[in-house]
């Protein structure tokens, strides 16, 4: 009944819409009908992964035909995922070749295998690049100059050993992502005065003897949006310029044991994000040294904490300098084993606080609390919080995965009887993997297992 | 005595209809509203409303501020002042009144839900792009003529996960693509040369 509505628009929204799709599924529009046949080739972007053909040699004579086939011979955009040896007539750097031009906004490559860097070089130097990615193992790590004016997202992979200056020479660089292996990086200094997004992150099979991070240095004084990643290293110094601008910041940064000293400086150059993140082994160093210092986080407004070992005198003292936090997750990460079912026997640590944190009685609006154990210095943390939030709208708790019912059960009865602050306060319980509603405050939840691994 | 000044001021600057609003009756008795409140209100409230006039002739009161954040095309009207405010309504001749009233949900929805997370905005959007093509086409022109970019690309990402991953005989199920117009020979070889396709 209906008519072919979608074919009635102009060639160039559709090609538009071509453009989004992996190139294999736009060529195969050829075949809709007499009206898609040749429409393809009018695209400008293209996107090729040999997942989608899998052999090598009938990848390439595909990537060649699509080419050759093409109306313009300006390219705005090329994503390729391939290996880096294709054939015995460098295919990758034949196609890279076509690229690059005037024209060329974004290129990505993710390539499998040592790659020769004579097209590398013409890469960099590719002054009309918005963005680029290059995820390849480059055999030689000089990129000999940088030319990069536009540059604005910048993905660099792991094995690539560049000279970070190249980051200073992108004048417009606002989104930087780099994987790296420790290993090649003893020193980390990043300088961008434009940087809005960081995203470091250290990806490498674990050694034996885990490398150690010397120094790592940034210098971005506008960012926005940090993420660092580094728990298979370790980290004896960070030097970082403070960020007024800060949004959201996700720290996951194992110290080396007994230097410590950068852990303030860190958190006192985050001090006005609205939002932060806190992995296991940056939370250790905090309870461990129990006289660090926290600055006054006063924007912060959600607070996500993996604690390896609960302590509830950091979180309370962590709690004390953020007057207007709104939102707290707690992820209990290492206390309890799967399937591990005797209750701990010490004797709680927990003291009564002098005087209520200001954010706990007058903002808190969502606590969450995953992998929680029954044990006493967490309930009475929890009893705690719950009495003097008067403000909390919804609590959300998650249970052990290994938790059998009639655990899971003593838990919820015991919560439930807590004496609660709030009278609106709704109580939601889930276990990994599924969840169940216990109220009518409406599921927000979500599956990830371990939070601190997110990137 | 200043204020008595400005007052009459004020009132000078409102148009007479509105200047007859300023006397209400309280406890039996004729009081002057205070007009600059009432003129304040107007200039500042971001509940002004401005009036879309469809294809058919209906006519939609909508926020100016809502339309003014995603539509282009309406932004400028309303900033080179060709859109006189009470006078004037906007006459949209190439949309209907079913696909207005859509487009108007959207704008409003994104305009009073922007704070909300992503998961939610993504899934008040699947539900809303829940069309058939024809729906689908009238937005997408609606979108382009009143250029509200966001709308434009959510619409070219549902044609895109139309043609994406699928097969030919599904795509042509899904456009609705009676006569390919290709020779019976010609199906018939694309189909032995390009299996997977199909």
């Amino acid at each position: 009944m209906g008519t072919d509505i979608i074919s009635s628009l102009p060639n160039s929204l559709l090609c538009h819409i071509l453009s989004f799709l992996p190139t294999i599924d736009a060529v195969g529009t050829s075949f809709l009908s007499r009206r898609w046949r040749h429409l393809w080739k009018d695209l400008q972007a293209f996107d090729f992964d040999t997942q989608r053909i899998g052999n090598n040699e009938r990848f390439v004579s595909f990537v060649d035909t699509v080419l050759s086939q093409r109306r313009f011979s300006d390219i705005r955009k090329l994503r390729l995922i391939c290996g880096a040896h294709l054939d015995s007539g460098n295919a990758v750097g034949r196609w890279v070749r076509a690229a690059l031009g005037p024209c060329l906004q974004e290129m990505h490559l993710l390539l499998y295998g040592d790659v020769s860097s004579n097209y590398v070089d013409e890469i960099f130097t590719c002054a009309s690049l918005v963005s680029l990615t290059l995820v390849a193992n480059l055999v030689l790590n000089n990129i000999s100059s940088v030319h990069l004016p536009l540059l604005k997202n910048l993905s660099l992979g792991p094995d690539v050993p560049v000279d970070l200056n190249l980051i200073s020479a992108c004048p417009a660089l606002e989104y930087l992502y780099f994987i790296f292996d420790a290993s090649f990086y003893p020193n980390i200094h990043l300088l961008s005065p434009s940087l809005k997004r960081l995203r470091l992150i250290e990806a490498r099979e674990r050694d034996f003897d885990d490398p150690i991070i010397t120094e790592i240095q940034i210098d971005a004084p506008n960012l926005e949006y940090l993420r660092i990643y580094l728990e298979e290293s370790c980290v004896r110094t960070l030097v970082i310029s403070d960020f007024p601008n800060m949004m959201e910041a996700s720290i996951d940064i194992a110290p080396k044991a007994e230097h410590v000293d950068w852990v303030p400086k860190l958190l006192q150059a985050l001090s006005k994000t609205k939002k932060l993140a806190l992995g296991g082994f940056t939370t250790q160093c905090l309870v461990k040294a129990p006289n660090l210092h926290f600055p006054e986080f006063s924007y912060l407004c959600q607070l996500r904490i993996c604690i390896r070992s609960f302590n509830s005198g950091v979180l309370i003292k962590l709690l004390c300098c953020c007057p207007k936090l709104q939102v707290l997750k707690i992820d209990n990460n290492g206390v309890q084993y799967f399937g591990d079912q005797t209750p701990r026997t010490e004797p709680s640590s927990w003291t009564q606080p002098a005087s209520v944190p200001n954010c706990v009685r007058s903002h808190l609006n969502i606590l969450e609390f995953r992998r929680y154990p029954d044990s006493l210095e967490e309930r009475e943390f929890l009893a705690y919080i719950l009495q003097n939030a008067l403000v909390l709208k919804t609590f959300i708790i998650y249970t052990n995965i290994g938790s059998f019912e009639k655990e899971k059960e003593h838990i919820l009865n015991e919560i439930s009887v807590l004496p609660r602050g709030s009278s609106i306060c709704q109580v939601e319980e889930f276990t990994y993997g599924k969840c169940f509603f216990l109220s009518s405050g409406g599921y927000k939840g979500d599956d990830s297992y371990c939070f601190s691994m997110e990137l | 005595m200043e204020l008595l000044c400005i007052r009459q001021w004020i009132s000078g600057l409102l148009p007479t209809w509105l200047s007859a609003w300023c006397i209400k009756p309280v406890g039996g008795a004729l009081v002057r509203q205070e007009p600059e409140y009432i003129l304040l209100a107007l200039m500042g409230s971001p509940l002004k409303k401005i009036m879309l006039c469809s294809s058919e002739k209906e006519i939609f009161s909508v926020e100016e501020q809502v339309m003014v954040q995603h539509s282009v095309i309406i932004n400028n009207m309303i900033e080179d002042g060709s859109y006189n405010h009470e006078e004037s309504k906007i006459p949209l001749d190439c949309v209907d009144s079913k696909t207005l009233k859509k487009v108007i949900d959207y704008c409003t929805h994104h305009t009073h839900h922007h704070n909300d997370n992503q998961e939610d905005l993504e899934a008040w959007d699947a539900q809303f792009l829940n069309v058939d093509s024809n729906g689908l086409y009238d937005l997408l022109m609606a979108a382009n003529y009143l250029e509200i970019r966001n709308l434009l690309d959510l619409i070219y990402g549902t044609i895109k996960n139309m043609i994406k991953g699928k097969k030919i005989d599904e795509i042509r199920r899904i456009f609705n693509i009676k006569d390919h117009g290709f020779t019976p020979e010609e199906e018939e070889q694309n189909r032995k040369e390009y299996p997977h396709f199909y």
